[in-house]
């Protein structure tokens, strides 16, 4: 079977893809080990959110969050999607020193998404928050989505366009040819097609290996947990800190998505994560002293995902450098999941050969050897 | 207590008693952690504190469940009472709460005795104040001599439905009807395993007995009793006033205040799942079931299963697999030689086999009926998050079949009983909306901690190795 474009994975960021280029004409063929979503795209804490991201990612991520008010015109799902203010506190002055000068930074670069607010404003945000929290760092504009129902939409929003989704369908080599590549899957058959497209998350690097194309690329499992119901004490407002690790998402339905950084040992090879029950000590820990009234929540649940990370934390997005017609999108490093729409469409401007609409220069897979 | 074990042991029940004394005798260091306050499990509850008149009434089924605990004690094993274990791993970790503060203990072998559940099956009004479960009233009894005092309707499928109601006619609880939705078909179906059974026909007549006994008080007191019931439904505002039912073409109808439902029973898999066993689907009893070996060893090489957790054989079984589990990890401690093990688990395992042989015959006999998942679209399934069964066919219509991805999308096992007291239900509503089978179907995973814990309580545990205290 053959199709202009071979995607492999089908995560959010592949079925994105998918999506884009489907819309363009493209024949796309999407293969997925096991199920659309099944790792970190459909279960990631449903963040969406601008705050605090790495400088070179803040225009996709504007960019981004414009197109998370049109997912029911563009997926015919709302995702889930609903505001919820991410307020990052600070604990004490040397905390406000670091976000005044975050602040400082993005309102130089023509930024202003991220506003400092007050130890009042704090509380008016965000009524239960302790007495130590002298100030924060809002952004208004963000929210929460459901992760697996989001990657599921773009998953079925590529099948309507056309594209094929083979799940359960494992790539187990792939061979560069005289005009493209040739996939052969765990089904036994064989695929070509002219262009090729890498969005296996934490198995990225694993798999770009295959072509000689070897990325830095490491697995790791964020840990995240959720709280039973305790209404009125987020207010609605999500949480972050500026000197230790805690994300707090205020679910609509008054739990609490406890994520920001905790991580669980893993086994890529065999699959398996085991969830470290230390990291839900720590959160436990650092929750109580910051919203002290969480003493009697309960820690219902914990889960977490296989992810791809690399060490700067940004992603890699573009055509690879030593293979020709083959294109990355991948090592999100835990925070993908907002910028997914917009980077369906760069990596379909990509793939047919046009000029991205915004620079990704910042994501060539080879900065790691400049660097070096 | 220490902080590390040959071998620890969850859950008290004729399994893990049994298991733990037979580990404990043959000199191991042994941990039984458990829930309730006092040993026993569920069938055996309480049973170190019930009065003669509650023994009585309870029978020697139960009193039965003395001479476990005799032996228990005299092997004495380290055991600890009101332990909530909320997560396990296949490296002998097991992580608990106790009096309000979490700690970890470790082991070599780690043997899940968690035994079974009864089937929670949802129907109209099944979350209505007055409804609860036959076991959940023979708790109440064995706990603190609790019986009804206001009209009762008995409704089910199972021996314990006979069971109770035979308990609570020799309290002379007030009851109204007695509905038993065995379809009658089912007689005809299992008759074929009956030759087998006869193998323990003492066991048989007893159970013909109890049932014949019921029939005969139930007729004495003018009490009711319907076969072939179909379409229980249980009706009231703020509490349940009466209990509908159909048998055949008649419209039932008894004014009641308590409804004691029962429709089989489980093994309770949470913490087996957890910890990664492997599961396998059993046709008859419609239920995932570790797949476990005679000695209860399971795909994780540390990890055991004995007792109703494996398959639900009552307590009796429970005993001896706990004793044979036991073995098996004595021999692999060299505490037994190959020749001894030989020796010892022989008339163990040979009881064990007398003791399943009625087995085939009771799940076909009261097996769970077609129908019994034929839930209304309106009535709740999920009641943490108050998902509906008309919800859960909506998104099976979609095209999902994976109830873990059901949860994430329409939140039903979301909450804090992460899917225990829906699954049964959701895994048929799938079965029957998608034509997919139950067992082709991705079990629901459960995540740590599989019970609820407080922040503070996590906030201050001692999760890091420490010394032995």
């Amino acid at each position: 079977m053959k199709a202009d474009v071979l995607i492999v994975g089908g995560g959010i960021m592949g079925c994105a893809t998918a999506i884009e280029l489907a819309r363009k004409k493209k024949s796309v063929i999407l293969f997925e080990k096991d199920e659309p979503g099944r790792h970190a795209s459909g279960h990631n804490s449903g963040g969406v959110r601008c705050q605090g991201r790495d400088v070179r990612e803040i225009p996709l991520a504007v960019a981004a969050r414009a197109m998370w008010d049109h997912h029911e015109q563009t997926v015919q799902s709302d995702c889930g999607f609903h505001v919820s203010p991410r307020l990052r506190l600070a604990e004490n002055d040397a905390d406000m020193a670091v976000l005044e000068k975050r602040q400082a930074l993005l309102n130089s670069l023509g930024y202003d998404h991220e506003v400092l607010v007050d130890r009042e404003q704090v509380r008016r945000m965000s009524p239960h928050v302790a007495e130590h929290v002298v100030g924060g760092l809002a952004c208004y504009t963000d929210g929460l989505a459901n992760p697996l129902l989001t990657s599921k939409a773009y998953a079925a929003t590529a099948e309507r366009e056309g594209v094929t989704i083979l799940s359960q369908t494992r790539v187990i080599d792939v061979q560069k040819t005289a005009n493209g590549f040739k996939v052969r899957t765990s089904s036994g058959k064989q695929y070509e097609g002219e262009t090729l497209v890498n969005g296996t998350g934490a198995w990225a690097g694993r798999f770009s290996e295959m072509l000689g194309d070897p990325l830095p690329i490491y697995a790791a499992a964020p840990t995240m947990m959720v709280t039973d119901r305790v209404p009125g004490i987020m207010n609605g407002t999500s949480l972050g800190l500026t000197g230790r690790l805690l994300g707090l998402m205020a679910a609509e339905n008054g739990t609490i998505i406890i994520g920001g950084g905790y991580r669980s040992p893993l086994d890529l090879e065999k699959e398996k994560i085991w969830i470290d029950p230390m990291q839900m000590s720590k959160a436990a820990k650092i929750m109580i002293e910051v919203l002290p009234a969480l003493r009697s929540a309960q820690m219902i649940r914990c889960w977490t995902a296989f992810e791809g990370c690399l060490k700067d934390k940004v992603p890699i997005v573009g055509a690879s450098t030593k293979v020709s017609g083959l294109f990355h999108v991948c090592g999100f490093s835990a925070h993908g999941f907002q910028l997914a729409p917009m980077m369906g469409r760069v990596m379909s401007q990509l793939v047919l050969g046009r000029e991205p609409e915004l620079p990704l220069d910042d994501f060539r897979p080879d900065r790691f050897e400049q660097a070096a | 207590m220490k902080n590390s074990y040959d071998a620890i042991i969850i859950g008290a029940g004729p399994a893990g008693l049994a298991c733990s004394a037979e580990l404990a005798n043959k000199g191991l260091e042994v941990a039984l952690l458990d829930e309730q306050a006092t040993p026993g499990g569920q069938i055996y509850r309480n049973i170190t504190r019930t009065s003669s008149r509650q023994r009585t009434v309870l029978g020697e089924d139960y009193t039965e469940g003395l001479k476990v605990i005799e032996n228990f004690e005299k092997a004495a094993p380290d055991y600890l009472p009101r332990a909530r274990v909320w997560q396990a791993e296949p490296n002998g970790e097991v992580f608990l709460s106790h009096k309000k503060s979490s700690k970890k203990l470790t082991a070599q072998f780690l043997v899940l005795s968690t035994g079974a559940m009864e089937r929670p099956v949802p129907f109209p009004g099944w979350t209505l104040p007055g409804v609860m479960t036959c076991g959940g009233m023979s708790n109440l009894f064995k706990d603190s001599s609790l019986a009804p005092t206001e009209p009762v309707v008995i409704a089910g499928s199972g021996p314990l439905l006979w069971l109770v109601a035979e308990h609570l006619f020799a309290l002379n609880a007030p009851i109204a009807a007695i509905l038993d939705t065995t379809p009658s078909k089912q007689y005809i179906t299992s008759a074929r395993h009956m030759p087998q059974a006869l193998g323990r026909f003492g066991y048989l007549m007893k159970g013909v007995k109890m049932i014949a006994a019921v029939q005969l008080a139930a007729k004495k007191a003018k009490v009711p009793m319907y076969r072939n019931v179909k379409n229980i439904e249980a009706v009231g505002n703020e509490q349940l006033q009466s209990v509908k039912a159909t048998c055949g073409n008649k419209q039932l109808e008894f004014a009641a205040s308590t409804l004691l439902v029962h429709e089989g029973i489980i093994p309770n898999t949470a913490l087996l799942r957890q910890i990664g066993c492997e599961h396998t689907w059993n046709p008859v009893q419609r239920y995932w079931h570790p797949e476990v070996n005679e000695h209860g060893a399971t795909n994780l090489p540390a990890v055991f299963v004995a007792g109703d957790g494996t398959f639900v054989h009552g307590a009796k079984s429970a005993e001896y697999k706990g004793r044979l589990t036991a073995m098996a990890i004595a021999k692999q401690l060299h505490r037994l030689s190959k020749c001894e093990y030989k020796q010892q688990a022989a008339p163990v395992r040979e009881q064990l086999h007398k003791e399943l042989q009625p087995r085939p015959f009771i799940d076909a006999l009261y097996a769970p009926r077609k129908d019994l998942f034929a839930i209304p679209d309106e009535a709740t399934v999920c009641r943490c998050e108050g998902v509906t069964a008309g919800r859960i066919r909506e998104i099976v219509a979609q095209g999902f079949s994976d109830h873990n991805e059901i949860k994430s999308i329409i939140r039903c096992g979301m909450g804090p009983c992460q899917g225990r007291m829906c699954g049964s239900a959701v895994l048929e509503l799938v079965a029957e909306r998608s034509g997919i089978p139950a067992e082709e179907t991705r079990p629901l995973r459960m995540r740590p901690p599989i019970k609820p814990v407080s922040l503070q309580e996590l906030a201050n545990a001692q999760l890091e190795e420490t010394d032995e205290s």
